[in-house]
């Protein structure tokens, strides 16, 4: 295929999504027909380009002097675009149920996002991948403020400070690899110049790694995480897509861009950025495990979960050996599918009950069994329990760890133990409480102190600033003994059942994906 | 026939100064069309003329009444000079056009006339410090430009506005005075006013290292006035006041073109009166340098503190002033050029960031303060979408002006030396999160609706004029971020004229 046709998936939803900014689609039906084929005609036309990629002949712009846009379609970016393209259609689906408010604007926003985050996935240099990085940015802040009430606009006010400060570092990063590299061009190796790894190794390391902390905001690298968990406070959708895959991915991805791709392992293996990144990672992978059995917010919880998973990702990456980089690709594909369906389950309970706290799950399983069963399924496999995906991903980047000789990977290598073992803690507490809730009967109901801790953890994460804190607590804390089956509609159940499927598929099956992946990680496919 | 092209520089600048007085006996409307005619014909006049001179392979020198130097007067015009002059008529246009139909609510009908003489008059001194190759006729108008604006400021005669007007002029005179005092030092040590002569002797004296001394003060003298006339920290206290207390055609046209004339003003008296590497050899790069990072520092914390939208533009400008000053600091040729073009993006940027403030705040029951403001971008469409372009230009989002000056300034920061190269990245870096955190924070409100409250009324029309000024102005933003090649390539061969 012409390599023209790189430009349908980023520009077709771009523009859909712009049109129907500017000419508002009244009817729900009609609006939910055009978005849905929108994003599948763009996801069968990543597919198409999966199957039968474009030749080396790339698509370039010139843009102010040797800046150059350039979409090219390799391995690395395959991956990605593989995973973009099975979940959007279904989170669009998701969305049809679960927005009641400002539809057509949450929708606009949704498909250009879809356009936007192609771009980075097709990025064939630095400047193209990050412009694509900063525009993400700035179009999913409306999605995040969706709600338009005090805490979401606080919210995407953090997550825009976060954002916009990360790619300012990263933007570092670009400007090193223009004046000392050969080329802006992705390429399997790195392009810096012979001549400027000897003569500014140091600055080169010191540039590198405040990159990396850079473009970690968007990947939630501790102390740059903070964003995520205030997020939360974005209808599911988003946060689920979102700040479960599509964003905080694209962090991960530019991170192993940069790493792979542009600085090139044999520069960076061994030195004392590798270490750096590998300990914050490993803090990471630990913080985000304690905050997350701390918090008692469910999808705050989650989202902690997410902190503790992406820094896996950068884990095995910059471990900066073949094997390191294709754990990191399971693992992002693998997260994606899981949390991705614990978000969506999460949501659907919000959304139908109105439940947000930990302790009102007791006995949630038989009001949505179909919805909590899932959430098992995946919960499981996010703890790493074989025959499921993520026993695959975690295994990949044990066995990653230990094979490299890096002395410091065996501390991820613990923290990975470590965190592992609290997964199961925060991810099991709430299936518990939802199948056993005999368990907890003698429970004391949550009582003043508990609500208040609940709700300063609520306030200090999204902080007012003008002291107005909505109390969101007080019609849910009622003893609501109510026990009656929950209707949950087809938008929502059909997507779950899809993505649990894939979860136990590629828990039994990963075979040619991991050498699929094996293959572009040793650099044998482009 | 071409040849004819070379009167053109004279011809703008005659034109303007011309019409200045003959608008003093006009009505406010007549003044209004020979005002905009002008700035409308020097623009095209320019335009050609950057055409002509981009086919010429050096500049051309124009005498005056043909009088050699000493006597007559001359101007020398390049690629730069004419770029500049296009753009900065532009410019103009736009924020006239753009502010017009708040000027008519301003200022009174009465004095109507008065507000044109004093652009015809800017723009005329705008145009003669581009373009004249004599310090002398350079101070001339460096005077006129600051009574010019002056009256830009205080033409809505609010208290307020005297007041800035008042603090405008006291610093501007004084900054005027260093200048003059520089200039007499080099006539006295070189015996010249000629720009190009001036420089051929500094070559000596440098060479003979006879004044020295002399030299270093006339050009920390000249920095120093021009810092304090383009509001350069520290001696940026004058600008707010006067940026957002004045009416919305002034406010970016005294942000956007008065602090450039002079700062390409200086551009000249480096590249072309001292000679840059003489300028190095002096300090004074390194001077401008941290003066230029602190001002891109302090100036966004002091906009982040704002509440009201005028002043956070306004403070916005010190920081970009920054900008500038330290890419002039860099010490390298690379750093001029991105200096160069930031004068461009952020002149464009700004100037619509003004027009689309005055556009919100017309919605906003005239306020600029952001609680009232929330929503406003939903009222006034195309004054919404301006304020977006303009700020993402300024944070430096890709496709954006602000990106590409980002991009020159921090590859030209490579060039120089270490210890400049990391600070220069690092405070970029840090100064696009201040930016981002107030421009994308006022954008936020701009577009948030009061939680309560759903405006209903959509009623509003800008007016055909507003909506043609703004798409132009997004425009222009958008060709510098992304078709900025042939312009860099022109600055360039244009600063290479200089030397």
């Amino acid at each position: 295929m012409s390599a023209y046709f790189l430009l349908i998936p980023i520009l077709l939803p771009i523009i859909s999504g712009a049109f129907m900014g500017i000419h508002p689609i009244k009817q729900d039906r009609r609006r939910n027909l055009f978005v849905f084929s929108v994003t599948f005609l763009t996801s069968c036309m990543i597919a198409a380009l999966l199957i039968n990629p474009p030749g080396a002949d790339d698509l370039t712009l010139q843009l102010a002097g040797v800046l150059e846009i350039r979409f090219r379609l390799d391995g690395c970016g395959m991956i990605f675009a593989g995973l973009i393209a099975f979940l959007w259609p279904l989170a669009v689906i998701y969305a049809f149920g679960y927005i009641e408010r400002r539809k057509n604007t949450f929708l606009t926003f949704y498909v250009i996002t879809y356009g936007v985050t192609s771009g980075i996935v097709f990025a064939g240099n630095l400047m193209t991948m990050y412009m694509f990085y900063e525009l993400l940015t700035i179009v999913t802040i409306p999605l995040v403020m969706h709600e338009l009430d005090h805490k979401s606009v606080v919210a995407a006010r953090k997550y825009m400070k976060y954002s916009f400060g990360g790619a300012a570092f990263g933007f570092l990063a670009f400007i090193v690899v223009l004046k000392y590299g050969n080329t802006l061009d992705f390429v399997y190796g790195g392009v810096l110049r012979n001549d400027a790894m000897l003569q500014h190794r140091t600055f080169l390391l010191l540039i590198y790694t405040i990159a990396v902390f850079g473009f970690g905001v968007k990947a939630a690298l501790f102390p740059v995480h903070g964003w995520l968990p205030a997020a939360s406070v974005a209808p599911t959708p988003v946060t689920a897509l979102l700040h479960a895959v599509a964003v905080v991915k694209a962090g991960a991805f530019a991170i192993i861009r940069i790493t792979y791709y542009s600085f090139g392992t044999d520069f960076l293996k061994g030195s004392v950025s590798q270490n750096i990144i590998i300990c914050a990672a490993s803090l990471t992978i630990l913080y985000g495990s304690v905050k997350a059995v701390k918090e008692q917010h469910c999808k705050r919880r989650l989202a902690y979960s997410t902190v503790s998973n992406l820094s896996y990702i950068i884990l095995a990456a910059a471990l900066m050996t073949e094997a390191g980089l294709q754990a990191g690709f399971l693992h992002l594909l693998f997260h994606g599918l899981m949390k991705i369906t614990l978000f969506y389950c999460m949501g659907v309970i919000m959304l139908r009950t109105g439940k947000k706290y930990l302790w009102e799950m007791n006995g949630i399983g038989r009001r949505v069994p179909l919805i909590m069963t899932i959430y098992t399924i995946a919960g499981t496999a996010l703890i790493g329990i074989p025959p499921l995906c993520g026993f695959i991903s975690k295994w990949h980047i044990a066995e990653a760890a230990i094979a490299s000789d890096n002395p410091f990977a065996y501390v991820g290598l613990g923290a990975l133990m470590i965190s592992a073992f609290l997964t199961a803690i925060y991810i099991m507490e709430l299936v518990i409480r939802a199948w056993f809730p005999v368990l907890f009967a003698g429970e004391a109901k949550p009582d003043g102190p508990m609500i208040e801790a609940a709700n300063e953890a609520d306030t200090m994460t999204v902080g007012g600033d003008d002291g107005t804190t909505d109390v969101v607590m007080a019609d849910a804390l009622l003893p609501d003994d109510d026990t009656s089956r929950i209707k949950v509609g087809w938008e929502m159940t059909a997507p779950l059942i899809v993505l649990t499927a894939a979860i136990i598929f590629f828990g039994l099956y990963s075979g040619p994906l991991a050498e699929f992946i094996r293959q572009v990680a040793a650099g044998i496919r482009r | 026939m071409m040849d004819f092209f070379r009167n053109f520089p004279f011809f703008c600048i005659m034109l303007a100064i011309v019409s200045g007085p003959i608008s003093s006996v006009l009505s406010g409307k007549v003044a209004r069309i020979v005002s905009l005619t002008v700035v409308s014909i020097c623009g095209i006049l320019s335009g050609l003329t950057l055409w002509y001179v981009i086919g010429l392979d050096e500049p051309f020198i124009y005498k005056m009444g043909r009088f050699p130097a000493p006597f007559g007067n001359e101007i020398r015009v390049g690629i730069l000079e004419a770029l500049m002059a296009t753009f900065f008529c532009l410019i103009m246009l736009l924020s006239l056009t753009g502010g017009m139909k708040y000027l008519k609510k301003d200022v009174p009908e009465e004095k109507m006339n008065l507000f044109f003489i004093m652009i015809n008059l800017l723009l005329a001194s705008l145009l003669s410090l581009i373009y004249t190759n004599d310090m002398f006729t350079g101070y001339v108008f460096v005077e006129i430009n600051t009574i010019a604006a002056c009256g830009l400021i205080m033409i809505r005669g609010w208290g307020r506005n005297i007041l800035a007007a008042t603090k405008y002029m006291i610093m501007s005179l004084l900054g005027s005075g260093l200048v003059v005092i520089s200039i007499a030092i080099l006539y006295g040590i070189t015996g010249h006013l000629l720009m190009s002569n001036i420089h051929e002797s500094v070559l000596l004296i440098v060479e003979l290292k006879t004044y020295t001394e002399p030299l270093i003060v006339a050009v920390g003298l000249f920095s120093v006035g021009i810092a304090i006339k383009s509001a350069l920290f520290p001696f940026h206290a004058w600008l707010p006041d006067a940026y957002s207390y004045s009416t919305c055609s002034s406010s970016a046209i005294l942000s956007s073109l008065v602090s450039k004339g002079y700062i390409f003003f200086l551009l000249k008296f480096m590249c072309r009166v001292i000679g840059f590497d003489v300028m190095k050899k002096t300090g004074a790069d390194d001077v401008m340098f941290l003066f230029g990072i602190a001002a891109m520092l302090i100036g966004s914390i002091d906009a982040i503190q704002q509440t009201d939208m005028g002043r956070m533009i306004a403070y916005s400008s010190i920081a970009q002033i920054g900008y500038i000053y330290m890419g002039f600091g860099l010490g390298v040729e690379a750093g001029l050029v991105a200096s160069a073009f930031h004068i461009l993006a952020h002149a464009s940027a700004k100037s619509m960031l003004f027009v689309s403030a005055n556009g919100l705040a017309e919605v906003s029951g005239e306020s600029m303060n952001y609680r009232d403001l929330r929503g406003a971008g939903m009222r006034n469409r195309s004054a919404g979408v301006g304020f977006i372009v303009g700020s993402l230009s300024m944070v430096g989002i890709p496709l954006f002006a602000g990106f590409t000056s980002k991009v020159y300034f921090a590859s030209a920061a490579l060039e120089g030396v270490r210890a400049k190269q990391i600070i220069t990245l690092v405070a970029l870096a840090i100064s696009t999160i201040l930016n981002a955190m107030y421009f994308i924070r006022m954008t936020i409100s701009v577009y948030t609706p009061e939680m309560n409250e759903q405006y209903e009324d959509r009623s509003f029309r800008a007016g055909a004029l507003y909506h043609l000024s703004m798409a132009l102005f997004i425009l222009i933003v958008l060709t510098l971020g992304i078709l900025s090649n042939p312009i860099v390539d022109w600055i360039t061969r244009g600063l290479e004229q200089f030397s």
